[in-house]
C-alpha cells in the first residue's frame, strides 16, 4: 500500500507539492491527472525516493521510501530520462539494474525483450525516443517490482507498442499483484485501464476517487423548460451545476453528483424533455478543470 | 475472443457485461460453454483485469454465466439465461417506457403500440 500524508515539496520557495494525501491500496492501476505543473511528476519522483519531502511523509508498505534501500527496492520509476544510460547498450542497461534490484528476472527480461525490436548492442543514444521509453519499460517490468509508476510512459509508444505494454502489465498484475501508477495526458489510456483516478491542480489533490463512481458522477442533461430556469435553482442538496445554457427551447445542463437527486433537482422545474448521458472522463476532466479557473475559452 | 467491441461513454464494465449479455441472448455463446479467461480478455481490450473480474461477478450474479472454482466461467444454461435475458428486456423496456412518458407519450399510443407488436409477433411477423 501507498500512503501519502500531508505532503508538502517546495522548489525556489513554491510548493510543488501543497499538502497532498492519497492512498493506493495493493494491485491498484491508478491514473495521475493533472495540467502541466499540476505535481504528478514531483509526487511521483518523491514516492520514488529520489526528492526529500519538504514536510510529510510517504510510505510504501509502512516503510519511508527517502534514503531507505530496502523500500526503494520495491519500486521502479519509469520517466523520461533515460540520460544515464546514455552511453550505455541495452544489454548494460539492463545489467544496472539487474545489480540494483535482487528481484530482476533474466527470463521475465528475454521474453519481454523478445516481443520487441531493439538493438542489443547499440548504444542508448543512437535510440529514438520511443525505443529509450521501450527498453525502460521492459527493464522496469523484470524487476518484478511491487510498485510500478510510469510517467508519462505511454504517451510516446506508438498504438502496437502501447497495446504490447498494456499486455506486459496484465501479465504483471496477475501474476504478482503489481501495483501501478500512470502519469498520463491520454485520458482515453487511464479511462481504459485505471481501477482508480487522482486529480491533482497546483499541489492540491481535486478529487481521488474509483474510477466508475467518477465516470458516473458528473452528467451532460439535454432539457427544455417552460419559463426560464436559472442555474442557482437547480443547484444545491448535494448538486453542483457545472455548466449551463440554452439555445432556443432546449438548455444544456452539466451537473455533478448524485444521479436521482440531480433529476429530482431539474423536475422539480417540470421539464417537457429530460435526456441524460454520462460523460466522458476528458470530459470530466476539461469541466472540472475549468471550475478551477484552468479554462480553454479564455483563448477564445 | 469475444465478439464485443468496446466503446462509448458507459463504464468499461456496464459495456462489457451488455456485451457478454448480448452474445448469450443471441446465442452467439452457447449454454455450457467456457468464457475466455479474465487474463485473455484483459489483453484482448487493454483493460484492468480487475474491470474484467467486476463484469464476470456481475454476469454470474445475474444468472447469465456461472463459474467452476479453478477452471472458469461458464454460460449458463438455456433456461437460467432465458430468464436472465427476459429480465434485462424487461429493465430495459421500463426505462425507455418512462423516457416516453417524460417526452408526453400516451397511454393509449404505448398500448396500442404494444398490442400491434404483440399480434406481429405471434403472426410471426417479425
Amino acid at each position: 500500500m501507498i500512503e501519502v500524508k500531508n505532503a508538502v515539496m517546495q522548489f525556489d520557495g513554491k510548493n510543488a507539492l501543497d499538502g497532498i494525501s492519497l492512498t493506493i491500496p495493493e494491485g491498484c492501476a491508478y491514473g495521475l491527472l493533472g495540467s502541466n505543473g499540476a505535481g504528478k511528476s514531483t509526487l511521483l519522483r518523491a514516492l520514488s525516493g529520489i526528492y526529500r519531502l519538504y514536510s510529510g511523509e510517504v510510505r510504501i508498505d509502512g516503510d519511508e521510501v527517502f534514503d531507505n534501500a530496502p523500500a526503494k527496492e520495491r519500486v521502479f520509476f519509469i520517466n523520461d530520462e533515460t540520460v544515464q544510460f546514455n552511453n550505455m547498450t541495452l544489454t548494460e542497461m539492463k545489467n544496472y539494474y539487474k545489480r540494483f534490484y535482487s528481484s530482476f528476472s533474466e527470463e521475465l527480461w528475454q521474453k519481454l525483450y523478445s516481443a520487441l525490436n531493439l538493438p542489443l548492442k547499440k548504444r542508448l543514444n543512437t535510440f529514438s525516443k520511443g525505443m529509450k521509453r521501450q527498453a525502460a519499460v521492459i527493464c522496469g517490468i523484470a524487476c518484478r517490482t511491487p510498485y510500478l509508476f510510469l510517467d508519462e510512459a505511454f504517451d510516446g509508444l506508438d498504438p502496437t507498442m502501447r497495446i504490447i505494454v498494456k499486455q506486459m502489465l496484465i501479465d504483471a498484475m496477475m501474476d504478482t499483484g503489481l501495483t501501478v501508477i500512470f502519469s498520463s495526458h491520454n485520458l482515453g489510456e487511464i479511462d481504459e485501464f485505471c481501477d482508480r483516478v487522482g486529480l491533482l491542480h497546483a499541489g492540491k489533490v481535486v478529487f481521488d476517487r474509483e474510477l466508475d463512481s467518477v465516470k458516473g458522477s458528473v452528467f451532460k442533461i439535454q432539457t427544455a423548460f417552460d419559463a426560464p430556469v436559472t442555474k442557482e435553482q437547480l443547484s444545491g442538496g448535494g448538486v453542483d451545476i457545472l455548466h449551463m445554457e440554452t439555445s432556443g427551447s432546449v438548455t444544456h445542463i452539466i451537473a455533478r453528483g448524485d444521479r436521482d437527486v440531480i433529476r429530482a433537482s431539474v423536475e422539480k422545474h417540470s421539464p417537457k424533455l429530460y435526456d441524460e448521458v454520462p460523460l466522458s472522463l476528458e470530459e470530466i476532466f476539461v469541466y472540472e478543470m475549468e471550475v478551477l479557473g484552468y479554462d480553454s475559452s479564455k483563448l477564445g | 475472443m469475444l465478439n464485443i467491441r468496446l466503446e462509448g461513454k458507459l463504464p468499461i464494465y456496464e459495456q462489457l457485461y451488455n456485451g457478454i449479455a448480448r452474445l448469450v441472448s443471441s446465442g452467439e455463446l452457447f449454454p455450457d460453454e467456457k468464457l475466455p479467461a479474465v487474463r485473455e480478455v484483459a489483453k484482448q481490450f487493454g483493460i484492468n483485469p480487475n474491470t474484467v473480474q467486476k463484469a464476470y461477478a456481475q454476469l454470474e450474479q445475474a444468472g447469465l454465466i456461472y463459474s467452476i472454482p479453478a477452471k472458469g466461467s461458464y454460460v449458463s444454461g438455456e433456461k437460467a439465461a432465458a430468464a436472465a435475458v427476459k429480465e434485462e428486456a424487461f429493465r430495459r423496456t421500463e426505462q425507455e417506457l418512462l423516457n416516453a412518458c417524460r417526452a408526453g407519450v400516451s397511454l393509449d399510443e404505448i398500448k396500442s403500440l404494444a398490442d400491434r407488436i404483440w399480434s406481429e409477433g405471434r403472426n410471426g411477423d417479425l
